[in-house]
């Protein structure tokens, strides 16, 4: 099947030539310079994937990005020239499923869309799990094994676990974690954050003089410092 | 109190010609000023004196002329009461009855206060004498109220205080603003003040930092504009080149794309690092995976020796620009090394900051071209030392994010060669000791 991508962007030139790329590559590129034209393609070609244009003239990107996820869930990736973080941040706040800088490197460009469209088509089957040596956090089913045995986690241990390992290296102070943990256990306290985290290190096999998963910041919070495989 | 439109020069000179004359005569107030208790004393060590000088003037028929002399030479008022005849030398008496009946005696004399007034009176068979004086009148207080020319005095200091804080109140706000401005809060305006001179200057001062808000934002916007412009066509020509087959050709554009692609991105983070630390992203990491992110993502670990342990504290810094610092020094001495040798790499805390060193164990840098390895576009091919990516920007921006964090990036040759680039961020950047 052949994949569909609707690309909205005022460069002309620019969507000619991707579709002439995409089209070596097995996917079908349906062209909107505009963001009306985009909206109306959107309903009538049924596309797999958007590609959203940040700059262009009359809506800008972010706000057709806002505007769309209200009723679509296609998968959307951001192209901005203008390269920077706040960007970044803005867009995948909007509800943008990836963000590429122009210029691109086209060939990343059809590796994102492919990823996205497979995400998009295997969801409920194979969730991405998190891979830390030992340790193997899976989304899809809420399991934590250590050297490939089931650890037994609890929802808010897993939970806890999957929102520090997914951002190595930055710091949680347990009022953020809090926080995070709020939408399950509304009753949830400040003190019960450490016996949580001490159960889920117990479990982990973390010995206090040589961590290897979960650091304790005194004053400042925990980390998570795993290292990736 | 609304002030006349004067200029600065006359508002001051009439603050501080009304404010010494009011010191003055309050010091001299202060100075002699006596309780009536003294007051009382004082009369009572001269009573003999003064009856006899008032005795004098009762017993003496009433010679108006010679009264009238007596009482401008002495400066005081006489008022001479004989029988019901009354005579007096000013007109500010009170009522005879009124005197008697606040009379205290002291010896053969009495001594009254009618009203705030002094007054000391002897009776001798049908006549009384009544004196009193203007200076004895400016100088004798009840008790309590002995301190007021000190207390006046004290309270015109402070009013002219006041007076002159917000006469100068705007040179203040002038060199605040200066300062706010210089900066980069190019938004910050002052307050303007009436018209005088400083108003002239505060308002010229508004209106350069308006004119350099201006400036800095077209030319944001004009980078910006440079940016999506530049990058459009870049972008094009790279989907051309991927149509095309692929060989030494088409990877030469490809290299020639990325080199413009990273000259436009690190000139637009130059002019975005100006404004400060106000364009930081600041979180807080842990920095032994923050060290370790930047070994692993570059495949750098196995030519880089950490030479201590790593402190193990969380920062509170802009991670991605660090960790461009970080990559950067680290790639540029891995580039220059001579030998097989490792880099060397140490963080250590020492007050008042976190120190991160690079030593590298190439050729070093001439010290005439120490500090020039830090301007933009410093290709110094003959000393074998350009940054990284070859645009020449790197270590400008190294500097530029070291100071936006408030803290510093140096260079200095190491003995026998080699050199060492020390980078350096306020301790207040560790959000917490372990």
């Amino acid at each position: 099947m052949t994949i569909k991508v609707l690309i909205i962007d005022d460069d002309k030139s620019l969507c000619a030539r991707l579709e002439a790329y995409f089209a070596q590559h097995d996917l079908q590129l349906i062209i909107a310079n505009s963001a009306t034209e985009g909206l109306s393609e959107l309903t009538l070609a049924q596309p797999d994937v958007l590609l959203l244009d940040v700059m262009m003239p009359q809506t800008d990107g972010f706000t057709l990005c806002k505007q769309i996820r209200l009723t679509n869930s296609i998968p959307i990736i951001m192209l901005t020239a203008r390269g920077e973080l706040s960007d970044k941040v803005l867009g995948l706040e909007l509800g943008a499923d990836d963000y590429l800088a122009k210029p691109f490197e086209p060939r990343e460009l059809v590796a994102r869309v492919q990823v996205l469209v497979r995400r998009q088509t295997l969801v409920g089957k194979v969730s991405p799990s998190l891979s830390f040596g030992e340790l193997q956090i899976s989304t899809s089913n809420h399991q934590a094994t250590l050297k490939g045995e089931d650890i037994g986690l609890t929802g808010m241990e897993f939970k806890l676990l999957h929102l520090l390992a997914s951002h190595p290296g930055e710091v949680f102070s347990r009022d953020q974690l809090l926080n995070e943990l709020k939408g399950i256990d509304a009753e949830i306290y400040s003190r019960s954050i450490d016996i949580l985290m001490s159960r889920l290190r117990q479990k982990l096999g973390d010995d206090p003089k040589h961590v290897k998963f979960i650091k304790t910041l005194r004053n400042v919070g925990y980390t998570f410092i795993g290292k990736s495989a | 109190m609304k002030i006349p439109h004067l200029g600065l020069f006359s508002r001051l000179l009439i603050l501080f010609a009304v404010t010494t004359i009011i010191i003055s005569i309050c010091i001299a107030l202060g100075s002699f000023a006596i309780t009536e208790q003294r007051a009382k004393i004082f009369i009572s060590e001269r009573q003999t004196q003064l009856y006899e000088m008032l005795q004098q003037i009762a017993e003496n028929p009433l010679d108006k002329e010679k009264l009238k002399a007596d009482a401008r030479n002495n400066r005081v008022s006489i008022m001479v009461k004989r029988g019901t005849q009354l005579y007096s030398t000013a007109d500010n008496f009170p009522e005879f009855s009124a005197l008697t009946a606040a009379a205290q005696p002291i010896g053969n004399l009495f001594f009254s206060k009618v009203g705030s007034k002094y007054f000391l009176y002897a009776s001798f068979d049908d006549t009384s004498v009544v004196v009193t004086s203007k200076i004895a009148n400016l100088i004798v207080y009840p008790e309590w109220l002995i301190l007021w020319p000190w207390i006046v005095a004290i309270l015109v200091l402070m009013a002219s205080y006041y007076v002159l804080k917000r006469l100068l109140n705007p040179i203040g706000q002038a060199i605040e603003s200066a300062k706010r401005i210089s900066e980069g809060d190019l938004a910050y305006r002052i307050t303007v003040h009436p018209k005088t001179e400083l108003a002239r200057l505060t308002t010229s001062l508004n209106k350069m930092a308006a004119d350099l808000q201006k400036l800095f934002q077209s030319k944001n916007e004009m980078l910006m504009a440079i940016s999506h412009e530049l990058r459009t066509p870049l972008g094009r020509m790279k989907v051309s080149l991927a149509l095309l087959q692929q060989n030494e050709i088409t990877a030469d554009l490809t290299s020639d794309i990325n080199y413009m692609n990273d000259l436009i991105g690190q000139l637009l983070e130059g002019e975005r690092l100006q404004q400060g630390s106000r364009v930081l992203n600041i979180a807080t990491y842990y920095l032994p995976t923050l060290v370790d992110d930047v070994l692993s993502e570059t495949r750098l670990s196995e030519r880089v020796e950490i030479t201590s342990a790593l402190p193990e504290v969380a920062l509170r810094v802009d991670v991605g620009r660090i960790k461009f610092v970080l990559r950067n020094l680290i790639q540029n001495a891995i580039d220059h090394a001579t030998s097989e040798e490792k880099v060397k790499l140490s963080v250590t805390i020492t007050e008042p900051s976190l120190l991160i060193s690079v030593t590298d164990h190439g050729p070093g840098i001439p010290t005439d071209m120490l500090e020039k390895v830090f301007t933009p576009f410093f290709h110094a091919e003959d000393i074998n030392h350009r940054s990284t990516d070859g645009v020449g920007l790197a270590l400008f921006l190294c500097k530029r994010i070291a100071e936006a964090h408030d803290g510093q990036l140096t260079v200095n040759n190491t003995a026998p060669h080699g050199c060492q680039f020390s980078f350096s961020l306020p301790i207040s950047c560790i959000a917490a000791f372990e």
